[in-house]
Order: C-alpha cells, then structure tokens, then sequence
C-alpha cells in the first residue's frame, strides 16, 4: 500500500493519489471477483456432471457477465497505471498498416451489427512508427471499434492511413464523435504514451503517431 | 523449363526465431475441432527441434486422442499449473515457469480458452502475447468459430454460442497463418471413428455442431480468414521488400501441382475459385523430380500432366515447370522471387491421416515458408 502523503496535496500528487488507489481498488475488487468466477467456471467445466442446457446458458451467462465486470476493472487499472508510470511499453517497430489489417474483420463486423458501412485503406509503404505492438494494436482496437460502434446507422465510415511530415496519421471520417468512457480513455493513454496525440475536427478523427525515427524512407 | 534465377537464402522458421527480438507467432487455423491442428503443431515441433531450435510445449490439450499423445513423444513438456480449488484440481499453462524457460519456441494450444479464474491472466491468448512480449515465439491453433468477428454469424448460421472467443487481431498479428481444410464427410467420419471426441459425445456432435450443413458454412468461414490474413501479410511483404526505385509484385496465390494426376483437376478447380475470391493472380507450379524426368515418367501420367497443364491455363494460372529434388524448397523459392503471399496444396482422402502425417513436402512447406500462409486443402468431392 503506498504512503500517504503529508500536508496539502498538490494537484498532481492528488492525481498520482487517485491513481494510485484506483489500481488497488480494483485490483482487489479484481481478486474478489475470481471468487465468483471460479465455481462458476468448475461448474461449467462439468466437474460435477453435466449440466442441462438451462443451468449451463444461466451460469455462462453468469460468466459473461463477470468477465466483462473484470474487464471494465482490468481497463481502469490499465488507465491508473499508466498515470502513475507504472506501465513498461516496449519499443518495437509497428506496421500501422498491420494494425488496420489486423482490426478489419472485427470493424466490419461491429459495422454490420451498428447498420454501417466500414472501409479501410491503407497506402502501402508507410514507415512505421515506434511503439508497444501489443498496446498500440489494444489502443486501436478501442478507438476505431468506439467510432464504429457509435456512428449514426446508414454512415459510410472511412479509416484510411497516411504520412503527414514524420508522423503518421490514421484518419477516420463520419465516425462517432469521441465519447468519454473507459475505453476512449484508455485508447487515448496509450496514444500518448506514445508520443501520439488525437486531434477531433468537423466528422474527422486523426490519430496521429510519430514515425520510427530513421524510419523515414 | 523456367529456371530460377538470383534466389538469396531462405530464411526459415528456424532461422527467423533466433534472431529477432519479439516472439514470432505461428497460427494454424481450423475449421473445425479434429483436423489435426495441435497433431501438426506437434510434427512441426519435432522438426525444429531437430534443427537445432529448443523448442517446448507449453500446453497441449490432446483431448484423449491417441494419435496425438503419442506424437509428444520425447517433446519437452513445461508442467502445468495445478489450481485447487475446494478439492476441485484445474490446470493450466503456467505462463511464468515457460517464460523462466526461455525457449525459443512454444507450443501454445487452444489459443481461444479461457482460463481458470485466479491463474493470472483471463485468456490463454493473453498467455501467448505475454511470452511473445518475452521474446519467445509461439506456435499456436484455434479453430475459426472462436474468432470474435464471426460470433453473430455463427450463431446465426449455426445456431451455436461460441462463448470462448479470440479477438481478431491477435491471429492478425501472426507472422503466418497455416489454414488446414478437411471436407465435412472425412471430418464426419473420424467423428464417428472415435478420433474427435469420446464415444458417449458422438451422437450428440454429429447431431448438433458436426452436421454437413455446419461443418461447410465453418469451411467457408475459414477460407475467409485466408484471405484476411493474405490481405493482412501484403502490406508487410511490400514495406520488407521493396528496395528504392523498385515495386515488386506481391500478392499472389500459388499452387503446387504434383505429376499425380487423379486430384490435380479438382486442386485447380479449388484453387481458381479461391484465387477469383481473392481477386489475386496465380501460379501453378509443377516440380519435376528427377524421377519424373521426361525418360522415366510413366507415359500415361505424363499425358495427364500435360491436360492438366493446359487446364491450369486456360482457368487463367500461369504455369511454371521447376526441376528439383527438393520440392516443398522449390516451391519457396519461387514464391518469395514471385511475391506469393498464400500457397495452396492439396491432401487427397484415401489414408487421410496417413497423408499428412508423413508428406514430407507439406510438413517441409508449412515449416519453412515463415511470411507465406499456407492452404492445405482437402480435395475430397463437394
């Protein structure tokens, strides 16, 4: 548990206190929550014969319901440790292209369940930019699947990449406007982390990443 | 004869795994439980490791399959992680020990289940990218219901809830995609040979999820997913490529054609469809071995070589004649100068598993062609 501190907090101390307990909270809502998931996950796993079809959709249901409980907790602890620094990211070199590539089929998919249409285009060669291939596919993910998701039914969504100077920019037109909840939130960490930023005009969104330095063809 | 020219050393799995810094990951993708993912898995493990690669298997779920027991054989296995819980004993990977490990590489299955509550990490794909993070690479499977994008279809095509699901990208990131087909018939019939499931579960999977209807819509699924991951592995090839002043081609499908000609007809025809799909170009390419030399070839064969030939070209392939002792290295070879991202080549049903446990030139292709996914089609009667 960390120490606290003595006297008025300045502001930035009074955030590190907000992060600091945010990440024990929920880490040890977290551990509570494994409590719950674990006879649920035994039962289903048949240890104790099978089940029948009502008893298993309720108890996977129940399942359901707590991974995604964990997950909003595992999110918010994320955003806490990356407040307070206590996040590593590697630095490898990323495809932004490999990103979108990789994020496809699930945009469509979250496009076909919202009534829009998704394109994505990526100009070939681009240099890559610096940064956690792990956090920043997890960073993309969260944002583009939040502007597809909310975009108004019948909106034709376009995500292209681009260079723009030493940076990289992956624009997305008529999506969403950025809302505030955990998962906008979290994306946008990560981008900064990453020396990124997110920039919001007129019905575009730019996620804009600096290039691998001496990346530049 | 077209002759290669100017080809560089291959680099293989083998070779890729010691030098680069973050883990590589290997997926094969199935459209079904039973089409011999983790058996192949297995094979490819032996075969690094007699390259010299230290390989272990991290986890491998054979699910009672003798087949596939006995193909650990003499594998190193990292002990799983005992879990108890009320008298209950769960297993699971234990990431950490595999990371203490350090191998080079890992086998990894089931790459969709979800893990024990309480064992560190919910997903075992979490697993995987935390020993990917530690440098080490994985070989891993997944069948193609649990892809996350596909859960509405499934569920309404299938009528089935997929609850263990894998995003998207984590098989998108994979540096290469090994996609093994089986037809619904022969997937069926070793359903009801045991090999799948144990006897008391057989008639309920033939009524339910292994019916002829699912078993071609989940073919049809994961032949999607090849022409994701094609897409997906372009962009790539073109940023590794490409050298200044120059654009090679890229993105194209090739098809091992062999001198026997009883599949080769139905392999092109298979093979034209999922290259019209893909809106690619595509090779066919025929190695000839030494021992199909003009002056040994039976004439007969030859004859249906040559239909075969003119088949292939009049669907649009354009044809190569290689000559080489070394088939599935032949083949590489011209993939890489041609800019081929997915080459497709066929395993006919008579001694199913027999066939692909002992082709040398499928398990030699799905081994080396790291960057190059790899369709390994069923070329059973639709």
């Amino acid at each position: 548990m960390a120490r606290h501190p003595a006297g008025p907090p300045s502001a930035d101390e009074r955030l590190q206190e907000y992060a600091v307990l945010l990440a024990e909270a929920t880490a040890a809502v977290s551990r509570h929550l494994d409590e719950v998931r674990l006879p649920i996950h035994i039962l289903l796993e048949n240890h104790f014969g099978q089940l029948n079809e009502n008893q298993e959709e309720m108890l996977a249901s129940a399942r359901a319901a707590a991974e995604a409980a964990g997950l909003e907790l595992s999110r918010l602890r994320e955003i806490a440790d990356l407040d307070r620094g206590a996040l590593n990211l590697r630095r490898d070199r990323v495809r932004v292209g490999d990103l979108l590539q990789a994020l496809r089929p699930q945009l469509t998919a979250d496009g076909e369940r919202a009534g829009v249409e998704v394109a994505v285009d990526v100009l070939p060669g681009l240099p890559p930019v610096a940064g956690d291939r792990v956090r920043l596919q997890e960073a993309f993910d969260l944002l583009l699947r939040h502007l597809v998701r909310h975009a108004l039914p019948g909106a034709s969504v376009a995500i292209g990449a681009r260079q723009e100077r030493s940076d990289i920019v992956v624009d997305v037109k008529h999506g969403a406007a950025p809302l505030l909840d955990a998962n906008w939130a979290l994306g946008h960490r990560i981008i900064g982390a990453h020396g990124g930023r997110i920039e919001a005009r007129d019905d575009v969104v730019s996620i804009v990443l600096p290039a691998f330095e001496g990346g530049l063809r | 004869m077209t002759p290669l020219s100017g080809t560089r050393a291959e680099p293989s799995f083998a070779d890729l795994v010691r030098t680069r810094d973050r883990g590589k990951l290997k997926a094969y993708v199935g459209s079904a439980a039973g089409v011999g993912k983790t058996y192949r898995m297995l094979s490819e493990a032996h075969a690094l490791r007699a390259r010299g690669v230290d390989v272990v298997v991290g986890f491998v779920e054979t699910h009672g399959r003798a087949e596939t027991a006995a193909q650990v054989r003499d594998l190193e296995v990292i002990p799983r992680r005992r879990i108890e819980y009320r008298g209950v004993v769960l297993e699971e990977m234990d990431t950490e020990a595999v990371i203490a490990r350090r191998p080079q590489v890992a086998l990894v299955d089931e790459l969709a289940h979800t893990n024990v509550p309480g064992a560190g990490r919910s997903k075992r794909w979490e697993d995987v990218v935390a020993l990917l993070d530690e440098g080490i690479s994985v070989i891993s499977a997944v069948n193609v219901q649990h892809f996350e994008s596909l859960n509405d279809v499934i569920q309404e095509t299938l009528g089935v809830t997929v609850r263990e699901t894998v995003p998207d990208w984590v098989v998108g990131m994979a540096d290469q995609v090994v996609n093994l087909d089986m037809s619904a018939e022969d997937l069926r019939q070793r359903l009801l040979d045991g090999k799948i499931y144990s006897a008391d579960k057989i008639p309920t999977a033939l009524n339910s999820f292994f019916t002829e209807q699912n078993l071609a819509t989940l073919r049809e699924l994961a032949l999607r997913e090849v022409a994701s991951s094609v897409d997906r592995s372009r962009e790539a090839i073109v940023a590794r490529d490409v050298s200044p002043g120059s654009r090679r081609t890229v993105d194209r499908v090739l098809v091992g054609m062999s001198s026997n000609p009883d599949y080769t007809a139905r392999l092109l025809r298979k093979a034209s469809r999922i290259a019209g799909r893909l809106n690619r170009d595509w090779y066919c390419v025929y190695v000839q071995t030494p021992a199909e030399s003009p002056e040994r070839i039976d004439a007969t064969v030859q004859r249906k070589l040559v239909e075969n030939i003119q088949r292939a070209q009049a669907m649009g392939a354009e044809v190569d004649k290689v000559q080489s002792e070394n088939v599935s290295g032949a083949l590489l070879r011209f993939a890489r100068e041609k800019g081929v991202t997915l080459i497709i080549v066929g395993q006919s049903r008579r001694g199913w598993w027999q066939r692909l446990t002992r082709q040398p030139v499928i398990d030699s292709l799905v081994g080396n062609s790291d960057g190059i996914d790899v369709l390994v089609v069923s070329l059973e009667q639709e």
